[in-house]
């Protein structure tokens, strides 16, 4: 798994990656462009996550990105640890499920819904609608991190949180929407008892699986957020607190 | 007879086969002088010089004469003016003999040596020794020859094959003396070494001062020179190769380091396969540092993963009570711990207490051990807590590392002392504050007895000096921090505290793009902290206001500006 690999091949039905095999897909987005040049995706997050992630935890993670880290978080966690991975989008959520049967990954549950403040159904345009679930209404036994990847959810999914967050006080780590949505986003965060940091990793690790040098993403950082309750001791150091 | 005896007292006995021939010789003729006065007068005795200096005899004859009883023939007389003249003259020729050689023992005199006590000495036959016109000292060298006292040895080429240094083959088998040879030859490579053996005897470790890659290159190379053979220099040559390995391995990025890293690996299971049960936890302990090493290149969860393998593979090992085992097994906790947030960070110190427990336990020398180990756990505990909880685990931490230097009084625990001390100055009102300072400074002191640790008891040190002066009611103390200051950029100090703190006595002294420089070069290196970025963000101030508003500098500035705010951006 550490060994030096060339790129994956747009030929090859499989790419290698950091932390397992996933199912070739298009390179239209920048997590398969990702994935498949660099052999990871948004590795400077894991380089984070890692560090807060104990066995026997679990995890809900919301937007599937073809299960680039459910992967490792699969593995972090434990036999005894769950990765629940909710993926509204159709197409996604296939790919998702392939890639946790190729590594058998027997504690990642997947779920085709949308997450939002209320049960019922969301659509996507005028062609494809999707079952819309709440946190809530999971009903899961414990939850130690919730990780957020899909834009423009974040406060929806938050209200349908209120009592998994009150009951087990998880870490929350998001992406955060754009400037429009950015306050918002953190003011929701707040509203719930949780203290927020900044994290800006940058997409391009100099340190790839690969061993990539060439850069496709120059420049280019994600805004993400890691929050904590503020009746907790966690502290993120000097980081920048939002 | 008192002449003779004389003569014998100050005889050397260092002397050779010549000189003693030499005076013999002048011997016999003060004897023959003697016995002349003994014997009784005859005309062939007379000597016929001094009886035709007749003013000579009358000088020499008056206390003769006075202390004469009886007056005596004149023949007698002149028999006993003749043996007294004898007699003097003998005198003065061995006095003279003796002053010659005494002077020329004066200058440069060789080292005393034992040696001609062990050289298998041949006597000189007569004519030899009348063909050596002047008496020098002969050292005739022997196989069986002790080395002389005063001379450091010159260092052993280990470049060499043994085969081709005929003198290692004559030389005596002792161990100790071969390890000499190799330490010799690993401390010859630089006058100010970048780096150290410390720790254990049998055992070292190496401890790197600095960044430079010349001093590890030529250790590498002698080291594999000298692992080749079978006597204790290969011993320790094997010992030692993997550790060095590790060193080259950090000056590589990851995937140029896991080639020394593999081969430090090889080398270490080399190590345990044939290590006897006595060295055995050293070598296993060698192997989990190697691969804690591995560990530190790897990234985010692949890190986690290879800990966790880690710990299986070592959990054999782990069950013993072994020194260097639970010894490197707290340095797996404390370096994971430092990667782990929140709970996470506190299973693994409070893992590493445990470990701690269990090296007490096992004798003096490990309960010394564990009272700075423990201490470490505290220090890091106290990085992450803040108020009263810093400053408990710093109290704890202290307590522990005062005891265990009045324990082993070793540098490395007094800096670690020193460190403690201004970590809780930093937190203590200012009147306990100023106490706390003198202590770490105490400390420091000490540390930076020692070569190994220098750069960084003068690193500390700077850093005491900046907190005392940052104390309510303390003013800056003249040059003392711009001086440290200039001795760690002479040492070319390049770790993240010696640049910070550097950066801070350059700001003082009003050299803003020299301390901005400082402030990036340790951000670039790892350095993210808020006094980091704070103390760049005053020298941009500082240097906005006081820099020219065209050319070079100003460039200088707006790249400073932009770099601190990616810095400030990506944290």
């Amino acid at each position: 798994m550490n060994s030096p690999h060339p790129p994956n091949g747009a030929s090859s039905p499989f790419w290698t990656t950091r932390y397992g095999i996933t199912a070739a897909v298009a390179t239209d987005n920048v997590v398969a462009r990702s994935l498949q040049l660099y052999g990871e995706w948004a590795e400077h997050e894991t380089n984070l996550l890692s560090g807060l992630i104990e066995e026997g935890q679990t995890i809900l993670e919301f937007g599937g990105d073809f299960a680039a880290h459910a992967l490792w978080m699969a593995h972090a966690v434990g036999p005894l640890g769950q990765v629940h991975v909710v993926e509204p989008r159709r197409i996604r959520f296939q790919q998702l499920c392939a890639n946790v049967a190729l590594n058998q990954l027997d504690n990642v549950f997947t779920h085709p819904a949308w997450l939002g403040r209320s049960t019922g159904l969301h659509s996507f345009g005028a062609k494809e609608a999707v079952r819309a679930i709440t946190i809530d209404s999971l009903q899961l036994e414990s939850v130690h991190l919730m990780k957020f990847n899909l834009a423009d959810t974040l406060v929806d999914a938050l209200a349908g949180a209120t009592e998994t967050l009150r009951e087990h006080r998880p870490l929350l780590y998001v992406r955060l929407s754009g400037m429009d949505q950015a306050a918002a986003e953190i003011a929701s965060i707040k509203a719930l008892g949780y203290r927020v940091w900044s994290h800006v990793p940058y997409l391009y690790n100099s340190d790839n699986h690969a061993g990539i040098e060439n850069n496709i993403f120059p420049g280019i950082v994600q805004q993400n957020a890691i929050a904590a309750p503020a009746d907790g001791h966690f502290e993120f150091g000097d980081r920048l607190e939002l | 007879m008192f002449a003779l005896s004389l003569l014998g007292a100050c005889a050397d006995p260092r002397e050779t086969a010549v000189e003693r021939a030499t005076r013999a010789r002048q011997m016999r003729d003060v004897s023959r002088m003697l016995d002349a006065m003994e014997a009784p007068p005859s005309s062939a005795s007379t000597a016929p010089g001094l009886a035709r200096h007749p003013a000579v005899a009358t000088l020499l004859l008056a206390p003769a004469t006075a202390n004469a009883p009886t007056p005596e023939p004149a023949g007698d007389r002149l028999v006993w003016v003749l043996a007294v003249v004898a007699m003097i003259i003998g005198g003065v020729l061995a006095h003279l003999t003796w002053q010659r050689r005494r002077r020329a023992r004066r200058a440069p005199s060789p080292p005393p040596s034992i040696a001609g006590a062990f050289a298998d000495v041949t006597p000189l036959a007569p004519s030899e020794a009348t063909e050596m016109k002047s008496p020098e000292w002969v050292y005739e060298d022997s196989p069986y020859a002790t080395p002389l006292l005063y001379v450091v040895p010159e260092p052993v080429d280990l470049l060499l094959s043994p085969t081709h240094a005929p003198e290692a083959a004559a030389s005596p088998p002792a161990s100790f003396v071969r390890v000499a040879s190799l330490l010799n030859a690993l401390h010859a490579i630089d006058a100010s070494p970048a780096l150290h053996l410390i720790g254990d005897e049998r055992f070292p470790e190496i401890r790197r001062v600095g960044e430079g890659t010349t001093s590890v290159e030529a250790w590498q190379a002698i080291l594999e020179d000298a692992g080749k053979d079978g006597d204790d220099d290969a011993r320790l040559a094997r010992w030692l190769l993997p550790a060095i390995l590790v060193l080259r391995s950090r000056d590589h990025h990851r995937r140029g380091a896991e080639a020394p890293l593999e081969e430090a690996a090889q080398r270490t299971r080399d190590g345990i396969n044939r290590a006897t049960d006595t060295d055995r936890p050293h070598w296993v302990a060698r192997a989990i540092r190697v691969e804690l090493a591995r560990i530190e290149r790897l990234s985010g969860a692949t890190r986690l993963f290879a800990l966790r393998a880690l710990q299986a593979r070592q959990a054999v090992d782990l069950g013993a009570e072994e020194t260097p085992v639970l010894d490197a097994w707290i340095d797996v906790q404390l370096t994971w711990a430092g990667w782990l947030l929140g709970g996470g960070a506190s299973a693994r110190q409070a893992e590493a207490e445990a470990l701690c427990d269990r090296l007490a336990t096992i004798g003096p020398e490990a309960m010394t051990r564990a009272l700075r180990r423990r201490a470490e756990v505290f220090l890091q505990r106290a990085e992450g807590a803040k108020g009263a909880a810093r400053l408990a685990s710093l109290d704890r931490a202290q307590a522990l590392l005062e005891e265990a230097h009045t324990r082993d009084g070793e540098a490395e625990t007094a800096l670690l002392l020193a460190r403690c001390a201004r970590l809780r100055a930093m937190v203590l009102p200012p009147a306990d504050a100023v106490d706390a300072c003198t202590l770490a400074l105490t400390h420091a002191f000490l540390a930076e007895q020692h070569p190994a640790w220098r750069m960084d008891a003068l690193e500390c040190r700077l850093a005491i000096q900046l907190t005392y002066e940052s104390l309510p009611g303390r003013a800056i103390q003249g040059e003392v921090a711009a001086s440290l200051g200039r001795e760690l950029a002479s040492m070319e100090a390049d770790s993240v505290g010696a640049r910070t703190a550097m950066a801070a006595t350059r700001l003082r002294e009003g050299d803003f793009a020299g301390a901005s420089a400082l402030c990036e070069a340790a951000w670039r290196s790892g350095g993210g902290d808020s006094h980091l970025l704070n103390l760049w963000r005053d020298t941009c101030r500082g240097w906005t206001q006081t820099a020219d508003t065209t050319g070079h500098d100003r460039h200088a500035l707006a790249q400073a500006v932009r770099q601190l705010a990616i810095a400030r951006a990506t944290l």
